[in-house]
Formats: structure tokens, sequence, C-alpha cells
């Protein structure tokens, strides 16, 4: 643990469940946003950056559960939150091997599956931010219909386009989280 | 039917855990111990002369670590032609610079706003863009010139000294006598369109590390290219051989849709200058706003005369096309288009010129989702509209009459012909038409259209290693970086099935590096599948040969008696003298080769959009409501990816039919480069939708296989556009802006 | 971004005396989704020095209804107001334009203040000041405003009369003008209507602090719609958007307020149509002639004129929809 003497302000966040402490002036500027902080100071790389202007949806975390715009976030106004990440999602308590075959992961969250199984990607760079969209949204809706769906993810820009596949990922993970 | 035990039926993509998890790495996750930021200044002129650049106060700036300037530019670099192997070029066509236009100009002239003029390395983003304002730089403005058309007129500002008249490229070919055509033709139509840049707007943007170690340089990038175009760059910018210069990539690229193409070098350029001057590692990587800048598709004007007889026959075809690819220009696109030209409709007499001609408008023109068909199609195909309408012929008929088919000589680049090895067009037709519901009613302000697009792709060679390993697991090396389009996966399990091996001992290299990797021709003109897979077609011939050679003695039998299934070597004869890949107890190396071969024929899928759409006519919306895809693949490796390409690349078309287009003032500065103004579709933008894969027997590509996904991109423009035709009974240029249609639609009123 | 310090306020006096004390060095911010855009391109000559973060003040995010209507604090985020029961029961317009801004995440982040203050999308203000330097147009303290010689597709159709023919963006302030909306700041209490000017934009001063929303009830038997006209069904801002409240009273409308936004610098009010429509049947001829009359003053600029055509038509669809 690296000892804390100085007096300097800190922001505190839980990411992911894991309580974080970041020194102002030191981890953490004031103009430093989530998406800086989260990809170059925590390495989290999973929240991706497409556009820095809030207008892709790429960089989307959830802050409270709610999906917002990490790019368009200061981690200085972060302080006390609960922020969720893609990296989160996965249930790494019982890690298995990826591997050879791709699939071959029981951990993964149902909407992580529903999307490898659906082929809800193709460059995979708009993924962690739809699957947190999604994530929200079964959260509070577990049985959305196809407009829900659609509006729940439309802040969140797919150029590969692969939209048809996202829907059906997410109805399919909203069945399997019922059934659990 | 050769039965297949992998290929061929849905595959669960392997990169999917990577990607759903977040652990998937893209070039802006990329780092390299002790890397500084570098970050670029650009110009505020569209053509200007630079007088002065004074870096003392930046270079002053606590943490600067470099700055360089065009002053930093290796001497020669502007004369580096980029043409690749197999690449044909008329032979009055200047070559294609790889360095010249956007980016550090060696003669410090900016030929476009938003080129860069300097750029600083720091060890923060913080210190280097402080230091960049304090850069201080002195212009002399120039005349300057945004259309092609313009700029080869007698008087037009001249961008390059070496360029007389601007013409780059100006060629004309015939085919038939496209004069007697005329004389034969009871009517004839005359129509003037034109294209718009798109930006390619990938989800990642460039992004580069370079550092040098002693006279060794080493570059991180995400690039399509790697070994065709940067390598042979990078190493006659700085006067090395090939093999001192390494280029990886990381292992995922984000997006590409051919903006990863071509003019990487301008850009890379940039961080290698920064490196070599500050003697560490540095990593340059665009805004998203910077990277709209460096690459879009070109900007394209084409004149366009039919002659037809009253019952439909065409009879002659004539084109005049003016290419607008910004300052930076690259011939073999061009090359391309003018192939393309004569694609979009048959016809024995065709005759076409088209000239490039750059210009000072803020990008450069270069493929996206296809290499130039969008821009010939786009325009050429809508005058068949006009034609049907006036003529009372069903446009399907019409369409159908100007397909290229099986055995057809078709223009492949100037003065070349290749013959078309299959062509499913008319079952795709037929399928479509059921599907769309071609003949049946139409809701109020429903309106229905057609595409066709016969792509021809570029070919370029492929190398590929399959190395055994004694544990009976392969590896699969090849230079292919995954593009989002499932090639780690399709090419897996060729691999496997041309071995006989399971997937899921096999290994294929993520990534392409230059150093290690055999050469690759890049992830261009849907060719991986093609030409990659044959080349691991050829190694697992001789990896098979090599294996059995070892197996013949171990089975007591010869090796052409033995067959190797699913990993498990047998006697043919005899299937229970048999051995596992394991026992081999041997590595073993084996290599495959693809070498484009122009006299070969040809495989290539045309593909036919069907879209359903409803005009407001009095808002000017346009809204596709049902779309149907029907997509030639020759063979589909594995099918539901054909269709989620089909699906994503029908996206792109929609933009580009009605919201997508670069917008620049009269200073030649991009307005809209931001995705707020930058409209590309979004998961509420795009309909219900079908897709369906056409599998013609096709005997030259790999298990018969063609390309597959960027080709979609244009026919659904077409079918969109084509719809809105039977709305106004005028056609109109994309993208179909509200503000276009209503104008269209109070001229025809 | 470059530097800037930050200062989380307690209490709007405290907020406001930071603000005083900086003399025009240090900036107010709410969800930030529009402030940190202009910070990163660097748009403005002067980069504050300090912001002075609103979230952290208390009850300022407070929706509340009272028997005079309703009263939404400024800090108040888009997606409470659009979900929240009360006001989809009774003021449905205000959640639908609500609703209907940017995307789920900007309306998870941005405030009903941030939306009503939010600096204009003018692309020439707005060019990004490290693609080849920012433009000093006349909203600036430059001499020009650049849409009157160059691409003016997105700009406004009634004039500008300060010079400057940016529009009002915000999707809001339409539907709130047009429900008579009143607003409280450190300083005032004023019509929704008169907080708006051309050029900067708000009446605020430099230290005024924009506070609470209110919303009266709207008249027994009215009735409202909410029309916005974008490229894309998502993420983008109106090219125009209409509100229209009306009150029918057998058949014949009592009263009408009819607001359009992103037609003009500040939110346009179409007083002509609001007159021709009292007193008469709400019908197809009528709401043509109420689009009409509504659009008869419009002055496009050279490639704008479309957005004359979509307003009359919105104007025309929402009186129906409403009727
Ligand atoms: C991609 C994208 C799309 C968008 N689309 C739309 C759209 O469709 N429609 C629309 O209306 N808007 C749109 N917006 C603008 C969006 O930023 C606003 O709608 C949002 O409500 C602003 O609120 P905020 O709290 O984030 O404001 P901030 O960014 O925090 O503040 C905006 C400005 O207001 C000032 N300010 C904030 N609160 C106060 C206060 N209480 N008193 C005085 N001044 C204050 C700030 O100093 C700042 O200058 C879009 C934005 C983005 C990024
Ligand atoms: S990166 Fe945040 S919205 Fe694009
Ligand atoms: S998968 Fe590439 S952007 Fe969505």
């Amino acid at each position: 643990m690296k000892q804390r003497t100085s007096r300097r302000p800190t922001v505190n966040l839980v990411i992911n469940g894991n309580p974080q402490v970041l020194e102002v002036g030191v981890e953490v500027q004031p103009w430093h946003t989530l998406n800086y902080t989260l990809r170059e100071v925590l390495s989290l790389k999973g929240t991706k950056v497409g556009c820095s202007h809030g207008g892709c949806g790429s960089c989307t975390v959830l802050r409270e559960g709610k999906p917002i715009l990490s790019c368009t976030t200061l981690t200085i106004e972060c302080n006390g939150a609960s922020i969720m990440t893609i990296e989160g999602l996965r249930d790494t308590s019982v890690m298995t091997a990826g591997g050879m075959r791709g699939t071959t992961t029981g951990n993964l969250h149902p909407l992580q599956q529903a999307f490898i199984d659906n082929y809800a990607f193709e460059c995979g760079m708009c993924t962690s931010g739809m699957i947190l969209s999604a994530e929200a949204l079964l959260n509070s809706n577990p049985d959305p219909t196809e407009d829900d769906i659609k509006e729940a993810l439309s802040g969140n820009l797919c150029r590969c386009g692969v939209y048809p596949n996202i829907v059906k990922a997410v109805h399919e993970a909203a069945k399997v989280k019922k059934n659990d | 039917m050769t039965k297949f035990h992998y290929i061929g039926k849905p595959i669960k993509r392997l990169d999917g855990f990577d990607k759903v998890t977040g652990t998937a790495k893209f070039m802006q996750d990329m780092e390299v111990p002790g890397m500084l930021t570098g970050k670029i200044l650009y110009s505020p002129h569209a053509h200007a002369r630079i007088k002065r650049i004074i870096t003392d106060k930046a270079e002053r700036v606590p943490g600067v670590a470099a700055v360089v300037t065009h002053n930093d530019l290796p001497p020669g670099i502007d004369e580096i032609s980029g043409l690749e192997p197999g690449m044909v070029l008329p032979p009055t066509a200047v070559p294609p610079y790889l360095f010249r236009g956007w980016g550090l100009q060696p003669d410090a002239i900016v030929r476009c706003m938003g080129s860069p003029v300097a750029a600083v390395a720091a060890n923060t983003e913080e210190a280097a863009t402080e230091a960049l304002g304090l850069i201080e730089v002195e212009y002399e403005p120039l005349p300057a010139v945004f259309d092609a058309e313009e700029a080869l007129k007698p008087g037009a500002p001249q961008l390059y000294p070496d360029v007389p008249g601007n013409i780059v490229f100006d060629w004309k070919q015939e085919m038939g006598n496209v004069e007697n055509g005329f004389k034969e033709a009871d009517l004839v139509f005359e129509e003037v369109g034109e294209t718009q840049p798109q930006s390619h707007l990938t989800p990642d943007t460039r992004g580069a590390i370079a550092w040098w170690e002693g006279e060794r340089l080493v570059i991180c990038t995400a690039t399509m290219s790697a070994y065709p175009s940067l390598l042979p760059a990078m190493a006659a910018a700085f006067k090395l051989p090939e093999s001192k210069v390494k280029i990886y990539g990381p292992p995922y690229m984000g997006g590409s849709y051919g903006g990863r193409a071509f003019n990487e070098a301008c850009f890379v350029l940039v961080a290698v200058l920064l490196a070599r001057k500050a003697g560490r590692p540095v990593r340059v990587k665009l805004t998203r706003e910077e990277d709209m800048l460096a690459l879009t598709r070109c900007s394209t004007r084409l004149h366009a005369k039919i002659g037809v007889k009253r019952d439909g026959t065409i009879t002659a075809v004539e084109y005049r096309a003016f290419l607008n690819p910004g300052p930076w220009f690259y011939p073999p696109w061009v090359n391309r288009y003018f192939t393309h030209l004569f694609k979009v409709i048959k016809c024995d007499n065709i005759k076409a010129r088209a000239t490039l001609a750059p210009t000072n408008i803020p990008f450069s023109g270069g493929p996206f989702r296809g290499f130039a068909y969008m821009e010939a199609f786009l325009v050429a195909q809508p005058i068949l509209k006009r034609i049907s309408q006036q003529l009372g012929i069903d446009y399907l008929k019409l369409l159908q009459q100007s397909f290229w088919r099986t055995g057809d000589k078709v223009p492949n680049g100037p003065g070349r012909y290749s013959v078309l090895s299959s062509s499913g067009i008319d079952e795709a037709i037929e399928k479509g038409r059921q599907l769309i519901d071609w003949d049946g009613p139409t809701g109020p302000d429903e309106y229905i259209g057609a595409g066709y697009c016969l792509p021809g792709s570029a070919q370029f060679p492929s190398n590929v290693i399959l190395r055994l390993n004694r544990d009976g697991s392969i590896q699969l090396e090849t230079g292919v970086i995954e593009i989002g389009a499932g090639q780690y996966t399709t090419l897996t399990y060729m691999a496997a099935e041309a071995i006989g091996a399971p997937p899921e001992v096999i290994n294929m290299t993520r990534s392409f590096d230059t150093e290690t990797q055999p050469w690759d021709g890049g992830q261009r003109s849907e060719r991986t599948t093609y030409s990659t897979g044959l080349a691991i077609v050829e190694a697992a011939k001789e990896l098979r040969q090599k294996i059995f050679n070892v197996a013949s003695k171990k089975l007591g039998a010869k090796a052409d008696e033995l067959e190797l299934e699913e990993g498990v070597v047998f006697v043919k004869a005899d299937p229970a003298k048999k051995m596992p890949l394991s026992a081999v107890g041997l590595p073993i190396v084996a290599t495959g080769a693809f070498v484009p071969d122009p006299e070969r024929p040809w495989a290539s899928g045309p593909v036919v959009s069907f879209v359903r759409v409803t005009v407001d006519k009095e808002t000017g919306q346009v809204t596709p409501t049902k779309l149907v895809i029907l997509n030639d693949v020759g063979r589909a490796i594995n099918p539901p990816v054909v269709h989620t390409q089909n699906m994503g690349t029908l996206s792109a078309g929609i933009g580009y039919a009605l919201t997508e287009e670069v917008i620049w003032d009269s200073d030649g500065r991009v307005l809209n480069a931001n995705p707020q103004f930058y409209h590309t579709p979004t998961i509420l933008d795009v309909p219900d939708f079908h897709s369906e894969i056409i599998e013609p027997v096709d005997q030259i590509g790999p298990f018969g296989a063609k390309g597959a996904g960027e080709k979609v991109l244009t026919p659904t423009a077409l079918a969109i556009s084509a719809a809105v035709y039977n709305a106004l009974k005028t056609n109109v240029n994309t993208p179909i802006t509200p503000d276009k249609l209503l104008k269209a639609l109070r001229k025809t009123e | 971004m470059k530097p800037f310090q930050h200062v989380n306020a307690s209490t709007t006096d405290e907020a406001a005396s930071l603000l005083h004390k900086s003399r025009g060095k240090a900036k107010l911010i709410a969800g930030g989704t529009d402030l940190l855009g202009i910070l990163t391109d660097d748009i403005l000559p002067a980069y504050p020095r300090t912001l002075v973060n609103l979230k952290t003040i208390p009850g300022l995010d407070s929706i509340k209804e009272d028997s005079k209507g309703l009263r939404i604090g400024a800090l108040a985020k888009l997606s409470d107001i659009a979900g929240h029961p009360v006001i989809k029961d009774r003021y449905p317009m205000i959640a639908r334009a609500a609703g209907s801004v940017a995307m789920p995440q900007v309306r998870n982040m941005g405030t009903i203040g941030g939306n009503l203050c939010q600096d204009n999308r003018c692309w020439y203000y707005r060019y990004p000041n490290h693609l080849g330097g920012r433009l000093i147009c006349l909203r600036k303290g430059g001499t020009i405003c650049y849409t009157l010689t160059r691409d003016n597709r997105l700009d406004s159709i009634f004039g500008g009369p300060e010079g400057c023919f940016a529009v009002c963006p915000s999707d809001i302030a339409t539907s709130l003008v047009a429900m008579g909306a009143t607003v409280t700041t450190t300083r005032r209490a004023v019509a929704l209507q008169d907080f708006f000017t051309p050029s900067p934009g708000t009446i605020l001063d430099a230290d005024e602090i924009l506070t609470e929303i209110q919303v009266p009830r709207p008249r027994e038997g009215s009735r409202s719609a909410y029309l916005k006209f974008r490229l894309r069904k998502s993420i983008d801002f109106a090219m125009v958007n209409v509100a229209c409240v009306l009150t029918v009273e057998g058949g014949l409308c009592r009263e009408a307020s009819i607001v359009l936004g992103a037609v003009a610098p500040t939110p346009w009010r179409a007083k002509g149509a609001e007159d021709v429509l009292r007193g008469r049947l709400v019908d197809d001829a009528a709401a043509e002639e109420a689009g009409q009359i509504a659009l008869a003053n419009a002055t496009p600029l050279t490639m704008n004129k479309y957005k004359v055509a979509i307003a009359r038509v919105l104007v025309k669809r929402a009186i129906l929809a409403s009727a």
C-alpha cells in the first residue's frame, strides 16, 4: 500500500466494486476526464475513446448504474461515485481459459455471451459501450421490447453497423438473465 | 460436391472473447515504456508557402523533447513512389508519390487547411499542446482551387511544379465504336452527377508509436498495408534496407473500411521524425477531428451519355470523369475507377475518359469499402432510371441487361480484360424481386429501388507459413490483421479445412509484423479471403506432403497412399492404420504463396440491394423501411460472418445515400469534422433487413470463395437513390438530404 | 484539455461570489456536456482559470409540483425530467422535449439549466483551435458572421438582430417557452422568453446563476405537441423543432401557444399563427394557414430555404397533433 501522508485532496471512487483513492495533483488533475483516468492512470483500457466530444458513445461507462460518457466527465467530479466498466462485467472469481475454442468461457456475463453468440460485433470498438448501455437497460427493464433496446442503445454508434445483431443479442441476454 | 469438415457452417468468432470482455487491444491501447506524446500543428491556410517558422520558444517549454518541421525531412522524400507490385498505370500517369499532400512537405508548401506544419514531442500532452501554441509560423498565402474541373482550366492555381496543368492521370479508352453506337440509338440520355467525400470515421483513430534502435526503425501502427506500402516507403525515406524497418500492428484494428489502406506514410512519418530527434519512442494519436481530415472517399464528378434503342437496347456509352483527390493523389485508385466505369453498364461500345486533378480540399481521395466502385456506379447507374421511365421499361429488366455474366470478357484496367469466372447475378435478382415484393403494392409515400454492383478486387500477393509443433498443434503465420471482418476466424478455419486438422489446434498469429511474419498484400479490396486463402491452401498442400513423408515410414505405406483428416493421418485403403498428428514427432515448416496473375480468370461476385423507403415530400426526409441484400460470395466460409458484413456495410450505404458528407467552406475548412455533425447512422436509423448469400460454383477462389464485405455499400446507396428517383422522377446527388430533396421537388412540380 | 482549477460550490451564493471574484476568469459547470466540448476544442479566446461545480449544491436538482405548477431546479438532469411521472402525466411536452435531447448518456449527465444556458452550435463559432486556429467571429468580438458568406444551411431563417445568425440549439427552451415558463436566477425572476438574447445567448451577468424553472399548470383541457426534426433519429440537434399548446373547447380553439426552435438566435414565438387559430375550428385548413403565417416573415439565407418548408410543415403537424 502506498503511504498517503500528504494532505492533498483525494478523489474516492469505487470502480467495479474496488475502492480507488486518487490524489488530486498527483494521479488526477482537475482537467482529467474519467476516460483518461480509467485508461491512462488505472490502465482499464476496455473503456474506449472514439471522439472525446460526447458524440459516439464508445467511452460509455455506468455511474451509479446509469450510462454516462466518460470522455465528457471530469474525474474530480466523480468523488464518491461507483463506476462500472466493461472489466467489471465478467465474473473473474471463476476464471476459466478463453482458449482456442474462443467460446468456452463460462464466466461471461449473459450479455457478453449473447454478443458472441449473435455475432454482435465486427471490429469490436463499440462493444464495451454497447454492452454497458444494454446492461443498464436490462437492470431497469428486464423484459425490453425491440424499441426499448434501440432507444437505450441509440447513443452508441457502431460504424461497422452490426446493429440488427446487437438487438438480437440484447433480446437473448434478457431471456437468459430472466431465467437465471 | 466436396464435403467440408469445418467451413461453410456457422462458426463462433475467435476474437469474440477479447472483444466482449474489453481485453482486445487496439492501436489506442498500445504503449511502449518511456514513450512521449506527439502533437501536430496544422495549417490555417488551404494553400500557402511557409516563409518562416520559429520553434525556439516551443523547444524551451519544460518537458518538450523535440520539435520537427519540414526542415527535418529526409531529402528526396517527395520523389518516393508507392507503386506496388502488380499495379499497372498508364504510361502518362504521375507516380503515386506517397509523401505528398497532407503532411510535412519538403518544399515548405501547405496544400490544404489542416495539413501538418510542425510537430512536438513532450512528456505530457499538456506540455506538447502548450509548445504547439508557441510555434510561430509566417505564411505567404497562395491562391487555392477546390474543384477538379476548375483545377484543369488554364490559369488555375498549380499544386505541384512537376505536375503541369494539375494533370496527374488522364486516360481514354474505347471499346467497340461509340460513334457508330450513338448513330444506332433512337434516344440519347445525358446526365451529370457527383459523389461526395465520405469519412471512414473508423472507431479508432490513426495512431503510431515509433522509435529508433540505432539504425533500426521500429513502428507500431494499425495499417492495412504494412508490407506493400508503408514498409517500402519508410525504408526509402530513411535509406534503410526493408529488413531494418520493423512495422507491427496491435492485435486488432478498430475499423478500417479502406481508410487505413494506402496513405499512411505521411502520418506515420511525423512520429518517426519526432522519435529520431527526441531519441525516444513517440506516440502520435490523432484526435477524431484530425483523423477526419487525413483521408476520405474521393470526390468525383461524372458526365455520362447513353444511347438507347426504343426496346431498351443500349448502343453506346460515353463517360467523362473528373476526380478530386485533394492534394494527396493516388493514381492506382483512378485506375480502378476507370475500370469500374466500364463495368457499370454492359455494352459493346463504351468510351471513357477520366482525369485526376489534385486540389486544395482538405483531405485525400482514397478507397472506402470498395476501391472506387461507389464513385463509378453511383453516378453512372442512375441514368438507367431515366431511361426506364421514359421508355416505360421495367427498371429491373434494364438493369439485368447491363450485367456482365459468367465468361464475359470484362475490361480490367487500361487496355486489359479479364474473364469473369462465375456470376450469381440472375439468381440474386430473382430472389430479391420476390423478397422485396417488387411487383407488389406500395404504401402511401413508399417507393422501391434496386441497385447493383460488380466489384473488382485489386490483386496483391500473399504469403503464409504453417508450422507443425511437436504436440501436433499448428501455427498459422500470416501478415494479416483482424480488421473486424472475421479474418482470424475465416483463415484459421480455411487452414483447418485445407490441412485436415481441427481448428482448435491451429493458432493464427495476431496481427502483422514485417520482421517476423510473411509478406501480405493487406486487408484491402476484399482480397484476404481470396488471396491469403489461396496461399494457405498451397502451404497446406506442402505441409501435408511433408507430414505424409514422415508418416509413411511409421505407417508402412507410401506417402501418396496417406490421407489426413480431423488431425489423424491414415492409410486410405486401410483407415485402421492411423496415427495422430502429435505422433509425427517432428517440427515441420511449410510455406505457400499467392501471386496474382492477370491472365487468370477473375473471381468477382456481384451484389444486389433492394430497398423500400418512405419519402416525406413535405419535409424532404427519406426513411428506409426494408432492405434486402443478395451477395454472391462464391462460397461463404462462415455464413453468419458474411451476413454480419452485409449488414454492417449496408449501414454505411444508408449513411452515404442519406446523411453523410464532409462539408467544407470557401476557404477549404472542414466544418463538420465531428461525429455530432457528421451523421453516421445510429441504431434507430437502420431498418429491417434481410441478407441472402448467393453461392454459384466457382473454380477459382479457395474452396470457391470470393470477396464478401465491402461491395454491399454501393448497391445499397444505389437502391436508395433509385427509390428516391421513383418518388421525384429526377436524380438527386447523394447525400439526399432534405434541402436537396425539397429543391428537386420544387423543380419537378 | 488545457489546465484549469476546479472548485466545488456548496451554495449558490458561494458560487456567485466565486464568479464575481474571478472577474470573468471562472466558469460554471453543471453536467459539462456542452462546456467540456468547448474547452476541449479551445474555441474561445479566453480560457477559464477555474471551473465552479454546481452539482455539489444540495437541492438544486429537485423537481416539485405545487398548486401553481411545476418547479424544476436548474441542476435537474434531463433523464430525470423525461422520466418523471408527474411531468410525463401533466406536462408531457416537457418530458418529450427533454427525452429528445441528444442521446441517453447525455441525458443522464446534462442538466436543464445547462441546456438553457448552452452555447450555440454554429460550426464557425465551434471550429476547433487545434485544426489551424479558431475563428474570431462576430460573437467572439470579431467583425464578421461567417454564415453570411459561407455554408449557412443550419443557421437562422429569421435574421440576426445582433449580426450573428447562429440559432438557439436548445430543445427544451422551445417547449418551456410555449408553456409560459418563468425562471429564477440569483439576481432576478423573468419570463423564460425574455431570458434569451440573440448574443451572447442569455441575459445572465457574468456572476449570475440560473437556479430554478417554473412552469405554470397547463389550462384545463389544453393539449400539447412537441416535434423535432433532425437528420438522424438520435444524437442530432434539431434542424427545426416546434412546440404547440392548444386549448380547444367545443371544437374551437380558445388559446394557442406556438414556439419554434433552431430557426432564430432565440426561441421564436409564432404570434401570427396563434392569432389565426384563436376562435377557429382546428382543422387541416386552419393548421395549414397557421403554418403559412408562422413562416411568412422568414428571411432565409442562401442555403437554408428548406428550413422554412420544414418549419411550416412542423407547425401544421404540431397543431393537428394537439387539437
Ligand atoms: C452529442 C451531443 C448532442 C446534443 N444534442 C442536443 C440536442 O439534441 N438538444 C439540446 O437541446 N441539446 C443538445 N446537446 C447539448 C447538451 O449539452 C445540453 O442539452 C445539456 O443539457 C447541457 O447541460 P449541461 O448540464 O451538461 O451543461 P454544461 O455543459 O455544464 O453547461 C453549459 C453552459 O451553461 C452554463 N451553465 C450551466 N448551468 C448553469 C446555471 N445553472 N446557471 C448559469 N449558467 C449555467 C455553463 O457555464 C456552460 O456555459 C447535445 C450535446 C452533445 C454533446
Ligand atoms: S469518446 Fe466519448 S462519446 Fe465519443
Ligand atoms: S463493431 Fe466496429 S464499431 Fe461496432
